[in-house]
């Protein structure tokens, strides 16, 4: 005789996962839905009874590979793209599990958006975007110090001049007016730090991509200076714009050009360069590249990369890629890897353009 | 050939650093040429031209310290006097091992970098005068003839004249002879001028 399953016998099934926070479907081996909860009808916008016994198929996004989410069920855990009731799509983190005991045999799927897995973790952003601040301290300390000493010898040449006379007056001003200069450098450099630093709620801006990477791109040279690092930054003009997090595309760009930049440490000087680059894309979105000349990344990372905590690297939380990822698909976009040619590794990301243009 | 002025050579990537740099050192009174890069320092320099270098440790492509050593490889004399910022103290005692003549941390003090500027060009004054000197040493003592270059062996030896005319089968009156010759020859006031110059050649 069958000995009823623990859970069947203390919860019903539906109650169950209705009490999860997370869209939760459960599937039969056909891969239709026997099941779906409240949260899968809040965020996607299906109620169970219009998907009972459909395939799972149908929320793959049109747009897209069909069978994308029912490829991602076949795995542990997949990235996907769901098409919404209302027709749109979004990026979502597909998780499946096997419930052992039932018979026949059931699976339970959970779908995250990016959006949500952000909202969930504001505080591992936080601590993410502080990390790699934090190891760019260095950087950000020579940059100041570049406009301060140029201050103090500006103060100093003018202090001498004024003491042996005859002095011209006109070289004495225009050591004062490279004084107001080199502070106003200095200045500008503590407000991009400052904006970057500050916590504060997501506020997404319609934004010409070029300024966002513009606004941060002294701090990344100087990132490269460093490490005696060639940066070319080729930026497309005329871009149509897009709707972003301002502070949170520059830390996905922060975190990249870091990455390359350290990819290139047993590189030849010569040979070292990153290249940053933005393009349109033939489907209308805004992409940004970010290629290094470095060994590239060898198959076994290449799987894991996107984890958290993966890190390669002696320093570092291992959060920067996986980061950027959920921040890009809370963009509606995506960041991907591929091999840079002739050699180096180059990851990009593309964000859709706004619309109404 | 020689420039009489010494000349402070500036290298640094940072605009401002280096123009204010440069117009510092100008209005104490100094010769200054500055460069953006080492490779525009190097096309541009001239091993007989006195003075000192200015050097940023930290530069794109060709940093301060591979600057130092293509210097060191091709014998430069010129004193390297590198500019570091915060941080950078493994740099800093990198390029002393490598002969550096000292290492100034941004920003500076104006009464430092002067300082440190002035000896390192009073030093490199004196390194030429001293290896000019050495050059003549050196073409003196090619003058000589064998015989009185054993006279000068034994003469800075200490051998008293007798000990080498028996030495050498001569008498002591030709010794004596060769013995004037050399100290002429050599432009040599005493015994001690003389022991001096033979010292410093067999040093350098």
């Amino acid at each position: 005789m069958n000995t009823p399953t623990r859970t069947t016998v203390l919860i019903d099934a539906q109650a169950f996962i209705d009490s999860l926070p997370d869209a939760a479907l459960i599937l039969d081996e056909e891969g239709n839905v026997q099941l779906s909860n409240r949260a899968l009808e809040k965020q996607l916008g299906y109620s169970p009874r219009e998907l009972h016994e459909r395939n799972i198929g149908f929320l793959s996004s049109a747009d897209t590979d069909e069978l994308l989410v029912l490829r991602a069920v076949n795995d542990l855990s997949a990235d996907a793209v769901a098409r919404l009731r209302n027709g749109k799509s979004i990026r979502v983190q597909v998780t499946c599990a096997a419930l052992e005991s039932s018979d026949p045999p059931r699976r339970l799927v959970i779908i995250r958006s990016a959006q949500q897995l952000l909202e969930l973790h504001p505080r591992l952003m936080e601590v993410s975007r502080l990390a790699t601040l934090g190891e760019m301290a260095a950087g950000i300390a020579h940059e100041l110090n570049q406009p301060l000493s140029a201050i103090a010898n500006y103060a100093q040449a003018a202090k001498w001049m004024l003491d042996s006379p005859p002095h011209d007056a006109a070289e004495i001003k225009e050591s004062l007016a490279e004084i107001t200069t080199q502070a106003l450098r200095a200045g500008s450099i503590i407000k991009r730090l400052r904006a970057l630093i500050q916590k504060g709620e997501s506020q997404r801006e319609t934004l010409i991509i070029d300024d966002v990477i513009n606004e941060i791109k002294d701090l990344l040279a100087t990132e490269a200076r460093l490490k005696s690092v060639r940066l070319i930054v080729l930026l497309e003009p005329d871009l149509p714009p897009v709707v972003v997090d301002r502070i949170q595309i520059q830390q996905v760009l922060l975190s990249l050009i870091r990455n390359a930049v350290e990819a290139l440490e047993n590189t030849a000087r010569e040979h070292r360069e990153v290249k940053v680059r933005t393009a349109l894309r033939r489907d209308g979105s805004i992409e940004v590249a970010v290629a290094d000349t470095g060994p590239g990344v060898t198959v076994a990372i290449e799987d894991r990369m996107f984890l958290p905590f993966s890190t390669e690297k002696q320093s570092g939380a291992g959060l920067g890629l996986p980061m950027s990822k959920t921040i890009v698909e809370a963009h509606n976009g995506a960041l991907v890897y591929r091999p840079n040619e002739p050699r180096g590794a180059c990851f990009s990301f593309h964000l859709p353009a706004a619309r109404g243009r | 050939m020689t420039n009489t002025t010494s000349t402070v050579f500036v290298v640094d990537d940072d605009d401002a650093v280096r123009r204010s740099l440069s117009l510092l050192l100008q209005s104490a009174g100094l010769s200054v040429e500055h460069f953006a890069s080492a490779r525009e320092f190097l096309d541009r320099y001239d091993p007989y031209c006195p003075g000192c270098v200015v050097l940023d440790v930290r530069m794109p492509e060709m940093t301060g310290l591979e600057l130092q050593e293509y210097l060191n490889v091709h014998g430069a004399i010129l004193p390297v006097i590198f500019i570091t910022g915060h941080g950078d103290v493994p740099m800093a005692v990198e390029a002393m091992r490598h002969g550096a003549f000292d290492f100034l941390q941004k920003p500076f003090v104006d009464q430092d970098l002067l300082d440190t500027v002035r000896r390192a060009v009073n030093q490199d004054r004196g390194n030429r005068v001293r290896l000019q000197e050495h050059d003549a040493i050196k073409e003196r003592l090619v003058s000589l003839t064998p015989r009185e270059r054993e006279i000068l062996d034994l003469v800075t030896s200490g051998k008293p004249n007798k000990v080498m005319a028996a030495q050498l089968g001569v008498s002591q009156r030709t010794v004596e002879i060769h013995r004037a010759r050399v100290m002429e020859k050599m432009c040599a006031g005493s015994l001690a001028q003389l022991v001096r110059m033979v010292m410093e050649r067999r040093q350098a």
